[in-house]
């Protein structure tokens, strides 16, 4: 067992000692000390939270902007003349020709689609390609 | 304090959900054969890095002759011999997705050229099962070498395939022509146009009319370069001489595609 005072001689004696001035032997140190108040709990937590949500926010901006939803917003305005929309109908012929157009298009040689594809037909360990 | 988080949390959702737009809505559904092709070339993708890799282990196999290096050029062999034929299965699968839906061939043409597809993707599953079994250096160069010797077999049919799809293509463009064609010059009489203006688009018809009729026969010369390629093996030199052949009825046809707009005016 440890003694509590290290600087104490089991033997000694007090050769004088001042009546008025004793050192007390044991000081209350107090287990847990209040770093901060209820109030600057609170701002800490405001200022977090906060954060977070000011942080979210400016995500949320950047998506849009990327998204391009910011455009898509805009047209939400309505122009000063607004012009009417007219829905021209292709006739008989003109759907005829696109459809020819877009075969035209895939018959095209030149442009060929999946050549075979580019594999070594020669994957030896011990002998040269 | 909580409460007020979760109304935020709440608010900042709605807001997340009420303003992005589903991006699924906007795409469009892919087809088979479109997904097929991206799987072949992730596929493909995947094939050039383990190539990659195997050369740089086999060299230094090559330059170190230990045990570690043999191991490790054996597990990369394994892996890019798997991945080759993986590649050629993903390749073949979107050949037989196109060739399903191909219009303007013979349908015996199409039913022989998908025998061969099936019978090479056959071969190559036997193939993928006989490099997964494989555990050393010697098994796995024996089955490089069947590979290799099988090689002109799978090119051949990938060749075939090709060439039939290129032919196919430029009949149902031609086919899609001639039809229009008649229409157009059909509601011409119909309109009752002057003498004058009748002569005209007359010979513009018989002109559209000889322009159908050269293409048709490239196509011909194409088909019978094509059967008498079935006999031996295609390969991408016969393939790319029947492209010339075929540019030159494509050059026709865009001719055709400008002569036919000038006769509806």
């Amino acid at each position: 067992m440890i003694e509590e005072n290290q600087t104490q001689f089991i033997e000694d004696q007090v050769l004088w000692q001042d009546q008025t001035h004793t050192v007390p032997q044991h000081i209350e140190v107090p287990t847990q000390i209040p770093l901060h108040t209820p109030e600057q709990k609170k701002k800490k937590l405001l200022i977090i939270g906060g954060s977070i949500f000011g942080g979210l926010f400016v995500l949320t901006l950047i998506m849009m902007m990327v998204m391009g939803i910011g455009r898509n917003s805009m047209r939400l305005v309505p122009e000063t003349t607004p012009k009417p929309i007219v829905k021209q109908e292709d006739d008989a012929f003109t759907k005829a020709f696109k459809l020819l157009q877009q075969d035209i298009v895939k018959a095209d040689p030149t442009t060929g689609d999946l050549p075979f594809p580019p594999v070594n037909p020669a994957l030896y360990i011990a002998r040269e390609n | 304090m909580i409460k007020t988080y979760f109304a935020l949390t709440l608010l900042f959702i709605m807001l997340v959900f009420s303003v992005i737009p589903v991006r699924a809505q906007e795409s469009i559904h892919p087809s088979e054969f479109e997904l097929a092709r991206r799987t072949y070339t992730d596929t493909l993708d995947q094939y050039r890095t383990k190539e990659q890799k195997f050369f740089v282990l086999r060299e230094q196999y090559k330059q170190l002759q230990t045990l570690a290096s043999l191991e490790d050029v054996v597990r990369a062999s394994k892996n890019v011999q798997l991945s080759r034929i993986d590649t050629l299965l993903a390749y073949f699968s979107a050949l037989q997705l196109y060739i399903n839906d191909l219009k303007g061939a013979d349908v015996q043409k199409k039913a022989d050229i998908s025998n061969r597809l099936q019978q090479a993707t056959l071969e190559l599953n036997i193939a993928k099962q006989q490099i997964q079994k494989a555990t050393d250096r010697i098994v796995l160069d024996k089955l490089a070498t069947q590979y290799e010797s099988r090689n002109n077999t799978y090119t051949s049919v990938a060749y075939a395939t090709l060439s039939l799809i290129r032919i196919a293509n430029i009949q149902t463009a031609t086919d899609q022509l001639g039809l229009l064609s008649s229409q157009v010059f059909e509601s011409i009489q119909q309109s009752s146009p002057s003498a004058a203006v009748f002569s005209e688009k007359q010979r513009g018809y018989d002109e559209l009319a000889r322009t159908i009729g050269t293409i048709k026969e490239f196509i011909a010369k194409g088909m019978n370069r094509y059967e008498s390629n079935l006999g031996n093996d295609f390969t991408q030199s016969s393939y790319s001489q029947l492209v010339d052949l075929l540019g030159s009825g494509y050059t026709k046809l865009k001719q055709g595609e400008s002569f036919i707009k000038e006769l509806a005016q």
